[in-house]
């Protein structure tokens, strides 16, 4: 018999734990988009998709704040005033259109 | 198929090694290739050869965010085959891996092949006994290479859960994921070592870790050789159009790139004057291609358009113009240069990298290093250097 040390360390809470679910939709009224890219005319892109995504969700729950913030480069983690710009938003949807 | 499976099962406090293998696959702890176990007195010989605590906290491994701990990290250098020696490389390659301007949680979700490459330079190299030559991208036969660059992976698949699909993005994916690590040339290298020219110039030799492609050959075919012809510059030339392919990462958004030369082909180079400056110099002005071949309408007119522009570009570039020459890396300096590979013909590898998105190369220092065991106790063993 061996004695084994768990390669992926202890039994631990990752530091950096997912921010928190939305529970009630209905109750959503400040929405913020992060887009990892600029608009750009080569194809699909994620300010565009947040336009489509931002009337569906006026259409399903009426008035919302809606705030767009877009990084200089795709592939960083935003900066922290960036970030804090979405402080107090019910919710942020980051993302990529590939 | 979703590829290996994952899991939260509790690995048990202790196993008959010989269940080993099959419990590691079904806990999802290898990317697929076979390890060895992470036994407890393996594990605490490298923590003791780090001078480290066990729960000293390395950092925080992206994209799962778990702490990696010395222990940890110790754990998978094991199962990557690592003898202790070998792991205060493999703590300073992961402590650089780590720094912010390398972005390593972009490096291992992108969609881009790209992997950290290991780079081992100067006393290290003979005091580890890791190759230098033939076959240098796969190891070169020698355990330290190809155990140092394991290890590295494993601590990203199993502390930082840089799973295929679900988060890995990677399109097409890269060998060298499976273990990327090189040795530098000691002696055969005209122009001293990369880690030196970066300004880390350690007694013990230093680490330099950069998130690149795999290896595109470049053989200077077609290239006559007469007696006493000087021929670098044609040579450089195929390099630099190597360097330049209008699909390649680098073409489109600059950032850094790897060229490795064989000694003779280094020594070619070195002997008609060319030193390490004068070839970046030479490749910076060379790699380049014309916007309007490289950024096009779909009937194949250059675009030049405003909103086509690419805002990551100097101002240098004009992008109005169409016939702009486009360097495909930032500056001389972000040509990393070095000597490896068989001293047979002339031959050079190039790495592309993921441009201005990361993965930048970042050289430390090494700490002192005790010589590799299997050198001091068998001077015949093959593909080793010796320690000196």
């Amino acid at each position: 018999m061996i004695e084994l040390v768990d390669p992926r360390g202890l039994a631990q809470r990752p530091e950096k734990p997912l921010a928190p679910r939305v529970g009630d939709r209905r109750r959503l009224r400040r929405i913020g988009f992060l887009s990892n890219e600029a608009e750009h005319p080569t194809g699909p892109h994620f300010p565009g998709y947040t336009r489509v995504l931002g009337r569906l969700l006026r259409e399903r729950l009426g008035e919302l704040e809606l705030h767009l913030e877009i990084k200089p480069v795709l592939s960083r983690p935003a900066e922290a005033d960036m970030i804090a710009r979405f402080r107090g938003y019910d919710a942020v949807v980051n993302g990529l259109a590939k | 198929m979703d590829g290996l499976a994952t899991s939260d099962e509790s690995l048990p406090r202790s196993i008959d090694p010989a269940l080993w293998p099959e419990l590691s696959y079904r806990l999802g702890l290898t990317d697929g290739l076979p390890t060895f176990p992470p036994e407890r007195a393996a594990v605490d010989r490298l923590v003791a050869a780090s001078g480290l605590p066990a729960d000293h906290r390395v950092g925080v491994i992206p994209p799962s965010g778990r702490t990696a701990t010395v222990e940890a990290v110790a754990a998978n250098a094991v199962m990557a085959g690592c003898l202790p020696e070998y792991f205060p490389v493999v703590l300073t390659a992961l402590e650089a891996m780590l720094e912010p301007r390398f972005n390593l949680a972009g490096i291992v979700t992108t969609t881009h092949p790209c992997w950290p490459l290991v780079i081992v330079s100067g006393r290290a190299v003979d005091v580890l006994g890791m190759a230098t030559r033939e076959s240098i991208f796969n190891g070169g036969g020698a355990r330290a290479n190809l155990a140092i660059g394991r290890a590295i992976r494993l601590v990203t698949w199993n502390l930082g859960g840089a799973h295929p699909r679900q988060p890995v993005q990677e399109i097409m994916g890269h060998p060298g994921r499976l273990a990327y690590c090189i040795a530098e040339e000691t002696t055969a290298s005209p122009w001293g070592s990369l880690a030196a020219a970066r300004g880390v110039d350690a007694p013990e030799g230093a680490v330099t870790v950069f998130a690149c492609e795999g290896p595109q050959i470049c053989n200077p075919w077609g290239v006559a050789t007469p007696d006493g012809a000087r021929v670098g510059e044609r040579w450089l030339e195929m390099v630099a159009d190597q360097m330049s392919a209008r699909g390649n990462s680098n073409t489109h958004t600059m950032g850094e790139i790897l060229v490795a030369f064989n000694p003779a082909m280094a020594r070619t180079l070195a002997r008609e004057g060319f030193t390490r400056a004068a070839i970046q110099a030479f490749l910076f002005e060379r790699a380049r291609r014309r916007l309007g071949d490289i950024r096009v309408h779909p009937d194949g007119r250059p675009n030049v358009d405003p909103g086509a522009h690419y805002e990551w570009w100097p101002e240098t570039v004009d992008q109005g113009d169409p016939d702009a020459m486009v360097p495909v890396v930032w500056s001389p300096e972000s040509i990393h240069i070095v000597v490896a590979g068989g001293d047979s013909i002339p031959c050079a590898a190039i790495c592309p990298s993921w441009g201005h998105l990361g993965g930048f190369a970042i050289t430390r220092a090494l700490p002192p290093l005790a010589p590799s065991p299997v050198l001091r106790d068998d001077p015949s063993a093959p593909f080793a250097r010796r320690a000196s």
